[in-house]
């Protein structure tokens, strides 16, 4: 991970961050440099309402789950595009090569609006089976190894 | 009312009403059922949760080039004012393309991974 000269942000930091913005209002817990955070999305007024969990544990990168609904069941045994793993599935948000996302920056800032872009992109493959958020689709053979 | 008028309108020729009613009569069960279906379907539409169900149901009202074209419509103008930097995420409401307090910007970011 590139590192701007910036200080990173603790899991406390990021905890009290994510429990202060209005568009990621949820509950949590928060151990020893890990933070779990569980929060209510809704992409667009006409979309579904998802419960999300950023996983962060500190000094990596966070990590990003949709609990429910099943984005399996939606997508109707279709494979979904842009994650990191199929099973649960696990967001691919921002490249990781690029810095769009370092440490210093807030989750509720960059992680939470991105998400709630994902899930509205989301809705929209399920209609028309083109996912219209654009992205870099590097060539790999498995889920895992696309992992940053 | 039926009847010869004075004044302004003494002039025109009054309207009898056997010459209204069969007509109405006739098209009254088909506006009837036309009301009842455009009420469901709008009533549909306002409990709407997800882009792909409401796209079911335009396609069921308008067809299915008519639905695309309003979901495409709606999805530009998300990715239009992504690009432009002009997207935030508000609490309850969700991505905005307006400004409204308390929101939060949408940064720029590359979603990563397969895309299909």
């Amino acid at each position: 991970m590139r590192m701007s000269g910036r200080k990173p942000l603790t899991a406390a930091q990021q905890f009290v961050n994510l429990r202060g913005n209005p568009i990621s209002r949820g509950e949590g817990k928060l151990q020893t440099g890990l933070l779990t955070w569980r929060y209510s999305a809704t992409p667009f007024p006409i979309c579904r309402d998802y419960v999300v969990r950023i996983e962060f544990n500190q000094g990596g990168r966070p990590e990003i789950f949709v609990d429910s609904p099943d984005l399996h069941a939606l997508a109707g045994g279709r494979r979904i595009p842009h994650l990191y793993e199929q099973k649960p599935p696990k967001l691919c948000l921002y490249l990781p090569r690029n810095s769009e996302w370092q440490s210093w920056m807030r989750l509720d800032q960059t992680i939470v609006p991105w998400t709630a872009l994902w899930l509205f992109y989301f809705e929209e493959w399920l209609v028309s089976n083109d996912w219209k958020g654009g992205g870099m689709h590097p060539e790999v053979k498995e889920d895992h190894e696309e992992a940053a | 009312m039926v009847g010869k008028q004075k004044g302004l309108l003494g002039n025109l020729e009054p309207i009898r009403s056997f010459e209204i009613e069969p007509r109405v009569g006739r098209h009254l069960p088909a506006f009837c059922a036309w009301h009842k279906r455009l009420s469901s379907d709008l009533a549909q539409l306002e409990a709407v949760s997800g882009l792909d169900k409401l796209g079911d149901i335009l396609k069921g009202l308008f067809g299915s080039r008519p639905a695309a074209a309003a979901i495409d419509s709606l999805t530009e103008r998300v990715s239009t004012a992504r690009r432009a930097g002009n997207l935030s995420v508000a609490p309850a409401v969700g991505l905005s393309v307006s400004a409204i307090p308390v929101s939060t910007p949408v940064r720029d970011n590359t979603f990563y991974g397969r895309g299909r």
